[in-house]
């Protein structure tokens, strides 16, 4: 195999939950550490990993300057036979830089996961530790970015999400991607065809007794009781929740008001009619 | 112009660098001069790249930061500097003092450690770890307990000889972003910005520095804990560890063997871990309760 593989989601819709699955999976369908094994999909949007493929201190690049080596970071790393990988960047050309941060040509396989927008929402409120309002605005702003230093050093370098309609169309409609769509809600309610199609589509070595156990191993209780027991660095500074808070379907019933749920039907109406999300 | 203390080097420097100690040693021709002048875009024979250097099969390097300076290693003893008009000073120097210096070390054989250091009762105590482990902020929260300051991102060791390896000291400038110089209680008022706009400053603690060659005592590789959890200092045993994590942290790496330094690195993370004790240091995820873990760090160098 030659190419990145990608687990690539707009943040907060279930990707550090497929990545339990898949450390899990590695393990025999044992339980992940989360505080050390969900590095088997690893970050290039790590200030680690961009360091090294830049030799610089992406600390002491601008933005621009930061949105400009992406794509070489992905090739180098893609030349180093990286294995699967973590991804919130659309598939889009970042401003200032030349070609999205992962190049087509780089890519050998992709996971996008998908969650309904008014519950990807809630948790972003609780993950970001911003108001509802302010979040609900940044899902349809085109020039979203996660990942921006303000007053601190941000371990993950910026990158370019775009509105989470834009982020979803830009992995889905890429016709030259070999590409599996994942819904949140599926993995949920309809776990082991879910997971089992994932496995298959990434050409892992792993038969229906490890893929129930790991099923089972990164359930969310299991995943949210490690997080209360030894804490989780992911967790952002700023949350002010854990990070696994809740994991429903639906939560955004008693979470959003009837106008900013009316919002983000408004903004994302095509897309969320697309996958089912809106009748 | 400069005349100062890099190194343990001679620097004579037509860009003002005053983040250097004055050089007081004896009157002898400088070691590594930095000049102005013209820089090629393109160098022959590259053998080693990413978009910011490029490495020549003879050794020398071209770094372009094309909306600061461009910085050609001729040799091993000139920097030659072309300097785009637009940028600040404390970018250009940021650079120089940077990667630039990282590149130097690798020509004139010293081991660059992507570390912090200070020292400790005379005894070189150097921090390392990952981007955003704590390298910096250790460093000034000890210059702030009294403990002189001896180098910020790159620590440069000699681990040539046959005791105990040696550092030699940088300069007293650390990197700092706006919340770490909070936590010290340091006012960024006043302080040139690494790069215009940022909210990383640069802070220059020159009382006490001591240019002056000081064995290493120790190294602690920071980690950052979860949320919640305690510190924990734990030496490392075995071998094979300690070099596997000395190595992780050598300073430009790729351009180091590109100067066929390969076979030194290994000769010196080798020395280094049979002589220096390594520690990890997993310090809490906030920094409130800085003191306490520095001040086990004390006791264990003070042993």
């Amino acid at each position: 195999m030659s190419g990145l593989t990608l687990i690539a989601s707009y943040p907060k819709s279930g990707n550090t939950w497929m990545r339990a699955f898949l450390a899990s999976v590695n393990r025999g369908g044992e339980a992940p550490d989360i505080n050390t094994d969900l590095s088997d999909v690893a970050q290039l949007s790590a200030r680690g990993k961009v360091d090294a493929a830049i030799e610089e201190n992406s600390s002491d690049l601008t933005v621009e300057e930061v949105a400009r080596i992406r794509a070489h970071v992905s090739r180098h790393f893609a030349a180093l036979g990286e294995a699967a990988l973590k991804v919130h960047d659309a598939n889009l050309t970042a401003p200032h830089a030349e070609e999205p941060a992962y190049p087509v040509d780089v890519i050998d396989r992709v996971v996008y996961i998908v969650r309904d927008p008014r519950d990807v929402a809630v948790s972003n409120t609780h993950h970001f530790g911003k108001t509802i309002e302010d979040v609900v605005a940044r899902m349809a702003d085109p020039n979203y970015g996660i990942g921006q230093a303000q007053q601190r050093l941000n371990t993950q370098v910026h990158q370019y999400v775009s509105s989470w309609s834009r982020h979803v169309e830009s992995w889905l409609d890429d016709a030259r991607l070999n590409r599996l769509l994942v819904h949140y809600e599926d993995m949920l309610t309809d776990p082991i065809p879910t997971f089992t199609g994932v496995v298959r589509f990434l050409g892992l070595d792993a038969d229906d007794g490890v893929i129930a156990r790991a099923i089972s191993a990164t359930s969310f209780d299991q995943l949210a009781e490690q997080e209360a027991k030894s804490g989780f660095r992911e967790r952002l500074t700023q949350s002010d929740a854990p990070f696994f808070r809740q994991g429903r379907i639906g939560g955004w019933r008693e979470r959003l008001s009837p106008e900013l749920a009316a919002r983000i039907e408004t903004d994302h109406r095509v897309v969320m009619q697309r996958l089912g999300y809106l009748d | 112009m400069t005349d100062g203390y890099l190194c343990g080097w001679r620097v004579r420097s037509e860009l003002d660098l005053p983040e250097l100690a004055p050089w007081t040693g004896p009157d002898i021709a400088p070691d590594v001069v930095f000049r102005f002048g013209e820089t090629p875009t393109e160098l022959d024979d590259v053998i080693e790249r990413t978009p910011f250097v490029q490495v020549s099969r003879d050794g020398t390097c071209l770094l372009i930061h094309p909306g600061v300076a461009s910085y050609h290693m001729t040799g091993p003893d000139e920097v030659v500097l072309s300097v785009n008009p637009e940028a600040s000073e404390a970018e250009v120097r940021l650079f120089l003092l940077g990667s630039v210096l990282g590149y130097l070390c690798h020509r004139r054989g010293l081991f660059p450690f992507h570390a912090s250091c200070v020292s400790i009762n005379g005894k070189a105590v150097a921090f390392s770890g990952p981007s955003g482990a704590g390298k910096s902020t250790t460093a000034v929260s000890l210059a702030k307990r009294g403990h002189p300051l001896l180098a910020d991102d790159i620590t440069a060791i000699d681990a040539t000889g046959s005791g105990t390896p040696i550092i030699y000291p940088a300069f007293p400038r650390l990197k700092l972003w706006q919340d770490s110089l909070s936590s010290v209680g340091i006012d960024s008022e006043g302080l040139e910005r690494n790069r215009p706009g940022m909210s990383k400053f640069h802070y220059r603690h020159h009382e006490e520095f001591a240019a002056a060659a000081t064995p290493l005592a120790a190294i602690f590789m920071l980690q950052k804990a979860a949320p919640g959890l305690d510190e924990q200092i734990t030496r490392l045993e075995r071998p094979v560890e300690i070099i596997s994590t000395i190595s992780s942290e050598v300073f430009r790496p790729r351009v180091g063997q590109a100067m066929g330094r390969r076979p030194a690195l290994l000769a010196a993370q080798a020395r280094i871990a049979s002589t220096v004790p390594v520690y990890r240091l997993v310090r809490p995820f906030d920094l409130k309760a800085i003191d306490t873990w520095l001040q086990q760090v004390e006791g264990i160098v003070g042993q």
